[in-house]
């Protein structure tokens, strides 16, 4: 019987943990979505590059540290395209004490208007007036605040570069289909646009009910 | 981490600390009442379920020497990010080990004895100086993670150079003590059941440890990824499936070959007609055998699951219990019969064990937050020559053709 108990008890520890997991909103890795099944392109054509020098933040921005100290801000691939195409209405002002989690740059899908928030907290030495209104081919290139910070960007808290923006940022494209199907006025539209290989059209945000760009901004905009 | 975050109570932390609690109790008891009064071990069934517990730790602890030598003597390289975090696997599972033979012995104030009072003919004195000259192998083959954490060079260079005989000893060390396990019962023939007993026994404890011990390390794995997480500053413990599937692919084979060894054990001594009777001895030997060997050499055996994490994972379950199995029907179940006892541990020889075990499991945290344990062969945030980041792009979306 000890052997019995002995696996009984093994078993049942494993068991505790996955139920603890649940319970916590958390999957087992073993158990988590292949993401190969989700790797088609998400875009018609273009795949999405994630540099290996900069940072992200779960609000969907990237920074970068230049050499002179200054930290730039911009949205990230996800941010600019996924409820269709992002035209940045607003930058926080020049000269501004930043603090993290106020709204440094608002923009717009279509009429739906959407606040991202500052990643870090900073001084804003300048903003990029050129992406104001435009849309953005290169979210990269486009960045729309230089702030100077004392904070670190090595902070694994808060940022995640190379790899793991890589992974972070897959889940939340699978995050996004399940996200567009839970708030689509039609459904039957999102079955053909989300799967079967379907690819993210360019005016996602018509296809949402009202409350929708609010949910998306406490899922995927908040830090 | 902030002493705040290590305070913060979480589900298994406030189990952990209920258990080594109960555990201590239970040790001090055990150190200040004797074995006779705080377990159910006597003269009937004088090992019981810490002596079972030795045999499972060392067993799925074989993955430091099976990936120390797959990286180091066969330079399959691909594995190197395992070494680690196996030979600090085997460490800690090796110091549990110690600990609960300490724990076990009637005169634990004589555990040096072995030491100097040589008995060469005792299997045991064979195990014990493996065990000690094993244990020493690991601590060289981890010294050189602590030495770079305190940047002490000039050892590291005569640790390197030295590397390739210390890999090999640990091979024949390891290769050695787990046989060994497995020939401390060619003593007792009449007393193990004959379903288990047999002159290959060593063999069958060598092979079935590679098997359980790299599925250890698999299911290790998926516990790293489920535990380190990026915030707690762990950049390098993402599932590497191409390795995974490689190990699982190795715990097949070394499935295959236990199985046909005991086909062979089976079929040459006669024992087939063993697996007809109907006995608590014959199920528990199907149960071992079921779940130990045949499901997992099932699934392993087609290519989409051996490359679903999955599968794999379930099957790094299912090998690790039929080792456990293995080991308890050996040293309990087997012998159940012959002692004419049922025994069953006492609370504190359970309250003990799970108290090491959760002491390794913490010590392994702490040694993994601490040090360079978990090692990539790619850096993505290397520079370039001319101090600029790499311009290597990391592709979200490959198309799978």
């Amino acid at each position: 019987m000890v052997a019995i108990f002995v696996l009984a008890l093994f078993l049942f520890i494993l068991l505790v943990d996955l139920i603890v997991l649940r319970i916590q909103g958390k999957s087992h890795p073993a158990f988590e979505p292949a993401l190969s099944q989700y790797d088609y392109p998400v875009y018609d054509g273009n795949v999405i590059p994630i540099p290996s020098n900069l940072f992200f933040s779960k609000g969907h921005t990237w920074l970068k540290k230049n050499k002179d100290g200054l930290i730039e801000i911009g949205i990230d691939p996800f941010g600019t395209t996924a409820l269709g195409t992002l035209l940045i209405q607003k930058c926080v002002k020049s000269g501004k004490e930043l603090k993290r989690g106020e709204v440094i740059l608002e923009g717009s899908y279509g009429n739906k208007t959407v606040k991202f928030l500052s990643p870090i907290n900073g001084s804003v030495k300048s903003i990029n007036a050129d992406v104001i209104g435009k849309k953005i081919s290169n979210p990269y290139k486009a960045w729309g605040v230089r702030l100077i910070s004392k904070d670190s960007l090595e902070n694994g808290n808060l940022y995640f570069g190379g790899t793991e923006a890589l992974n972070w940022m897959k889940k939340e494209f699978i995050k996004l289909k399940g996200f567009i199907d839970d708030h689509s006025l039609k459904v039957e539209l999102v079955g053909e646009t989300m799967y079967d290989g379907g690819l993210l059209s360019n005016n996602t945000s018509v296809l949402l009910v009202d409350q929708s760009v609010n949910d998306f901004e406490k899922e995927f905009l908040s830090l | 981490m902030k002493i705040n975050d290590i305070l913060k109570p979480t589900f298994w932390k406030v189990v952990s600390v209920i258990i080594v609690t109960m555990g201590l109790f239970s040790t001090y008891y055990r150190f200040s009442r004797g074995l006779g009064l705080t377990t159910n071990l006597h003269d009937s069934v004088p090992w019981g379920l810490w002596i079972g517990f030795d045999f499972i730790g060392v067993g799925l602890a074989a993955a430091g020497f099976t990936i120390a030598a797959t990286v180091h003597i066969f330079h399959i390289h691909k594995y190197e990010p395992l070494v680690r975090p196996a030979i600090l696997t085997a460490f800690l599972g090796y110091l549990v080990v110690v600990c609960l033979l300490v724990v076990d012995l009637g005169r634990p104030e004589n555990f040096w004895h072995p030491l100097v009072m040589w008995n060469i003919h005792s299997v045991m004195f064979e195990i014990t100086w493996c065990l000690i000259c094993y244990t020493t192998v690991l601590i060289l083959e981890f010294a050189p993670v602590v030495l770079e954490k305190f940047k002490i060079k000039a050892p590291i260079k005569y640790l390197k150079i030295i590397s390739i005989p210390v890999v090999i000893a640990g091979v024949i060390f390891s290769t050695l003590h787990q046989s060994s396990f497995g020939s401390l019962y060619l003593i007792v023939p009449g007393k193990l059941h004959p379903l288990w007993y047999s002159s290959l026994l060593p063999v069958h404890f060598y092979i079935s440890c590679i098997a359980a011990g790299l599925s250890m390390i698999i299911f290790e794995s998926f516990l790293i990824a489920r535990a380190f997480t990026k915030e707690d500053g762990f950049h390098h413990t993402e599932l590497k499936m191409d390795i995974l599937s490689g190990a699982s692919f190795a715990v097949l084979i070394a499935l295959i070959a236990g199985f046909l060894l005991k086909i062979y054990d089976f079929i040459g001594n006669g024992k087939l007609p063993l697996l007809t009777v109907p006995s608590t001895e014959t199920y528990f030997f199907y149960l071992e055998i079921l779940i130990g060997t045949l499901v997992p050499i099932f699934l392993l055996s087609y290519k989409k699951l051996i490359e679903d994490k999955k599968w794999i994972y379930l099957t790094s379950i299912c090998v690790i219990s039929g080792l456990i199995l293995n080991r308890l029907n050996v040293s309990i179940t087997g012998l159940a019969s012959s002692s004419g006892v049922n025994y069953f541990p006492s609370f504190d020889e359970i309250n003990i064990t799970m108290m090491l075990v959760v002491l390794a499991i913490f010590a392994f945290r702490l040694i993994a937050k601490n040090f360079d344990v978990f090692v990539s062969n790619e850096s993505e945030h290397s520079v370039n020559e001319n101090g600029t980041a790499k311009s290597k792009q990391i592709i979200l979306s490959e198309r799978y053709e």
